[in-house]
């Protein structure tokens, strides 16, 4: 656990953090948040003491980091940033092995290390290990500086915008595998970024800062339902509503869905049919092949004729989709009604408009 | 080669000039020059690959080694019918392919990828021209004349010339790195440091040599203990002073220089994950910042050997003693025995620093 | 780069105070007599007799002013043409010359050119011309080189001829380079041709020799305390040229 009470920066004339109280449990990952120059480095920086507060208290687990020598400190917690900072005339491996060197790990152990976390961050040890850091590409990097923060295991890690510099596409890869890889490990995380929408995919508490001082501190979803105050409603931005859906998964909205097998013929269809819903026609394993409307369904010949047929694989919503990306599939296919199917395509059930808006 | 020797009837009059087939003879001269024109067909044209840069890594120095003995055949047997105080100097037609050479050779050595080639090339022909001088094959030219005449000096005033720069080089380090370290980490020094140095740098050699003559008269005059100590107002002392001056400034500025190159990210990496000052300086910023910092020794050792070859006006001794008395007695020979060796040592010195920054250089820069 | 104003205002400053000191020392004797005379009292001449200080300075710039403008002439349109896309057969051989060529000890230059030219002011000028061509040979070619090549790309797709783009975007982009390089040449030069006095060029060398073989400390600090004076000018003048040529680069 961190604990920071009356923490103050002052530089000259400005106070840069002014008097912040944050409480971050173990385990939490906590992003930090706000426009330039609101002091959310400069908080981040006082908890490794890079920058020394010029005022308050920051405790981890209950001792308070002034009690330590700063060196003695920084070995206990990770740290990574934007420019990733690897050192140029070492491998990676001799980059990932800095920290438990310092630590004076046997040899044995420090090589065992650096190639676990090599194989956590899905970088092959045989091809990277002996690899400079000028031979790696910015993605590659990055991770790298991942594994040399983690490598000595510490409990609690810091890291500046270390996505900041990468391309979309890394920078989405990386924050993906960055959770996978943070649900295995539980770390306690204090994360600084600019960027809202990554703070919204990453964070379990997401606290937000202006000139200084902590404006909200709260979950996701808590800083989208209600926001603190204008400043908080303009920072998550016009958005907002969409941000939200995107927390929020399918699974527990949809329901149980009204379909008829092929063989069953017309017949049947019209008799199951209730007016206002569709009838999801499915094969005879239950995979999704189209729709039918009752208006399609009057005058029509055969159950082919009446079927609007459609792929289950792009028009299908997954149980675990959120629900932003589930309003879009909607969307593009002009549902009022989609059908929630699993992975082979099966129908589960069928997820409405309605039940969107209502959530 | 219109004038590759000269043939004086004696160390005062006037020459007369031959072309190398007139003082070589014919298959010696014919074979260098062969080996000259294919070198030059090579640097010119810019295909050929791999094999153009053995051409021009190996070639040059069989060449030099070549010509270096074409030279000690054709003094040889021009001397053969002549009196004993007839000398034959060397010509254009011998210096200019001397100049040239060493520039085409080191230029492939920096471009070119493959360094064994050229390196044993190298090798060979240097050991080949030792044989030549050792074994007597160069002794009729006038030049080795005027070295037989002096050997003994000759060899004590290039070692005494060897240890000033070497010395002063070795002071400069001492105090020129902690002064650069100094000015990285202390900004606010870095202005003045480096005004003083480059003032001091910019006065001319033989003025700071000799001004510091009267100014160390005046200290042993006011501590005579300094006297006793066997420091003198002339000689090494006020050349030893005045070459670690001039060195502080290469070494101190690449200092400087070399460790704000550092990123700022790695230094913060560094801070960052645990390193004491003292650990990020020796693990960290030495190591990148090496190949700067010795590439500023590499300056002050050049520069330095130069140097104190105007150290002999003061009385320091050194290779410039046969310059200037060369310059006095106009004794061209003699001149040539002062500044080619310096010469020499000076491109020598600054080869191995070459060698030793890309040994020294780590890996991933 | 920002136009470094207060680098200018500081080198001015120094010109200030330079300026005036160096013609005083060099037209006054009797200041030079009166400062030496209770510091040599066994002295019997406190000022050098052969020849009048400004006659030596005069020397000492002709010498330093031809060689150096043949140099910077001959330097900057060997590297001009070096750089250019028919000359750059030339270009590796040329930088290779002029970087090893700076190895070589200037007094051996000097002392070089004796057998070859003879003694007096030619050696001493042909010395210090080629000496001096190669800082400013390698600095141009430098200069050129480091262009950014869209730079020249977007100058070409303007419409600029071959010879517009030289000399109203090439030359002047390379100009502190350039620059710098005329002002370690033109500064070694000066040093270098007091080394001249030696072999019979004149100058203000010719003093501070005299001190040395005649043991007169008083010689030598005249010549010394001059030529450095001149260095040093020489060197903040040349600097301020190069700073001002920086603004917007």
């Amino acid at each position: 656990m961190i604990s920071l009470s009356g923490v103050t920066k002052r530089y000259g004339e400005t106070l840069a953090v002014k008097a912040l109280d944050l409480s971050i449990e173990s385990g939490e990952f906590t992003v930090l948040i706000g426009p330039s120059g609101c002091g959310k480095s400069t908080t981040l920086r006082m908890v490794n003491r890079l920058i020394e507060a010029t005022a308050g208290k920051i405790e981890i687990d209950g001792e308070d980091i002034a009690s330590y020598r700063p060196e003695e400190l920084r070995r206990r917690i990770g740290y990574a940033i934007q420019s990733v900072g690897l050192f140029p005339h070492m491998t990676v491996e001799k980059n990932i092995a800095v920290v438990p060197t310092l630590l004076k790990w046997d040899e044995a152990r420090i090589k065992h290390r650096v190639g676990e976390l090599l194989e956590l961050l899905s970088l092959d040890p045989a091809i990277y290990s002996e690899k400079y850091p000028s031979q790696l590409s910015g993605g590659e990097a990055q991770r790298v500086g991942v594994a040399r923060a983690l490598a000595a295991d510490p409990a609690i890690l810091l890291m500046d915008e270390p996505f900041g510099a990468l391309d979309p596409i890394t920078r989405e890869s990386l924050q993906r595998e960055f959770l996978r890889v943070q649900r295995e490990l539980k770390k306690t995380i204090l994360f600084v970024t600019h960027d809202i929408d990554e703070a919204m995919a990453m964070a379990s508490k997401i606290a937000i800062m202006r000139d200084g001082s902590l404006i909200q501190y709260a979950a996701p979803e808590e800083i989208l339902e209600s926001p603190a105050d204008r400043f908080v409603r303009e920072f998550i931005g016009a958005d907002s509503a969409l941000k939200r859906l995107a927390l929020l998964k399918v699974g527990p909205l949809f329901k149980r869905a009204k379909s008829i097998k092929e063989r069953e013929g017309l017949v049947a269809a019209k008799e199951r049919i209730v007016e206002g819903e569709n009838l999801w026609l499915t094969d005879e394993k239950g995979v999704v092949k189209g729709w039918i409307s009752p208006r399609s369904l009057t005058g029509a010949e055969d159950l082919t004729e009446a079927t609007t047929s459609l792929d289950p694989r792009a028009a299908g919503i997954a149980k675990d989709d959120n629900l932003r990306d589930a309003l879009s599939t909607m969307v593009k296919f002009g549902f009022r009604t989609a059908p929630v199917v699993d992975k082979g395509g099966i129908l589960l059930g069928e997820l409405s408009l309605s039940a969107i808006l209502e959530a | 080669m219109g004038n590759f020797v000269t043939f004086h009837a004696n160390r005062i009059v006037a020459g007369a000039p031959f072309t190398i087939f007139e003082s070589a003879g014919t298959m010696v001269a014919a074979a260098l020059l062969l080996l000259l024109a294919a070198i030059i067909c090579a640097s010119l044209y810019s295909g050929g690959g791999k094999w153009r840069d053995y051409a021009l890594g190996a070639l040059p120095p069989i060449a030099t080694a070549l010509l270096i003995y074409t030279a000690g055949h054709a003094a040889r047997a021009l001397s053969l019918d002549a009196t004993p105080i007839a000398r034959v100097s060397l010509g254009s037609g011998f210096w200019i392919p001397l100049l040239l050479l060493p520039v085409i050779y080191f230029d492939s050595i920096q471009n070119n990828e493959g360094l064994l080639a050229p390196a044993a090339a190298g090798v060979l022909s240097t050991v080949a021209v030792a044989v030549f001088f050792v074994y007597g094959f160069m002794d009729d030219l006038s030049l080795m004349k005027e070295f037989a005449n002096r050997s003994d000096r000759f060899f004590s005033e290039l070692s005494t010339h060897l240890t000033l720069s070497g010395v002063a080089v070795s002071l400069a380090v001492l105090i020129g790195a902690p002064l650069g370290l100094l000015a990285e980490r202390r900004e606010r020094l870095s202005g003045p440091t480096f005004f003083t140095l480059n003032v001091l740098q910019t006065i001319p050699s033989l003025a700071l040599f000799s001004i510091l003559i009267p100014l160390i008269a005046a200290l042993l005059a006011l501590f005579p203990t300094l006297k006793e100590a066997g420091v003198g107002a002339i000689g090494s002392t006020p050349a030893l002073i005045a070459l670690t001056i001039y060195s502080i400034l290469p070494v101190a500025r690449n200092t400087y220089t070399g460790l704000r190159t550092v990123d700022s990210a790695i230094i913060e990496a560094a801070r960052g994950m645990g390193m004491t000052p003292l650990e990020r300086l020796l693990k960290v910023e030495l190591p990148i910042a090496s190949p700067i910092i010795l590439g500023g020794v590499r300056i002050a050792l050049v520069q330095a050997i130069g140097l104190t070859a105007v150290a002999a006006l003061i009385g320091a001794g050194g290779m410039g003693t046969f310059i200037f008395l060369g310059i006095g007695q106009s004794a061209d020979d003699l001149i040539l025995l002062g500044a080619l060796p310096t010469v020499l040592v000076a491109l020598i010195a600054d080869g191995a620093m070459q060698g030793m920054i890309k040994i020294v250089k780590p890996k991933g820069i | 780069m920002v136009f470094d104003n207060a680098a200018k205002r500081r080198a001015l400053k120094a010109l200030l105070l330079l300026l005036p000191l160096f013609a005083l020392l060099t037209l006054s004797t009797s200041l030079w007599e009166s400062a030496f005379g209770p510091l040599f009292p066994r002295l019997e001449q406190l000022v050098y007799p052969l020849a009048s200080f400004p006659l030596l300075v005069g020397e000492h710039l002709l010498l330093v002013g031809l060689s150096s403008g043949a140099a910077i002439l001959i330097g900057i349109t060997l590297g001009i043409l070096v750089t250019r896309p028919w000359g750059r057969d030339l270009l590796p051989a040329a930088s290779s010359l002029a970087s090893m060529g700076q190895t070589f000890p200037p007094v051996a230059v000097l002392a070089l050119a004796v057998p070859v030219v003879g003694f007096g002011f030619a050696p001493t000028f042909i010395a210090l011309f080629l000496y001096g061509l190669l800082p400013i040979l390698a600095n141009t070619i430098s200069g050129m080189e480091s262009l950014d090549d869209g730079i020249l790309e977007a100058a070409r797709g303007m419409g600029m001829t071959r010879s517009q783009c030289l000399f109203r975007v090439e030359l002047p982009l390379a100009a502190p380079v350039i620059l710098a390089g005329v002002r370690i040449s033109t500064v070694i030069n000066t040093g270098t041709a007091a080394l001249g006095a030696t072999i019979g060029a004149g100058g203000l060398g010719k003093p501070i020799i005299a001190g040395l073989i005649g043991d007169n400390p008083a010689y030598i600090l005249e010549g010394a305390i001059l030529v450095a004076l001149l260095a040093i000018i020489i060197d903040t003048i040349l600097g301020m040229v190069s700073v001002a040529r920086v603004e917007g680069v």
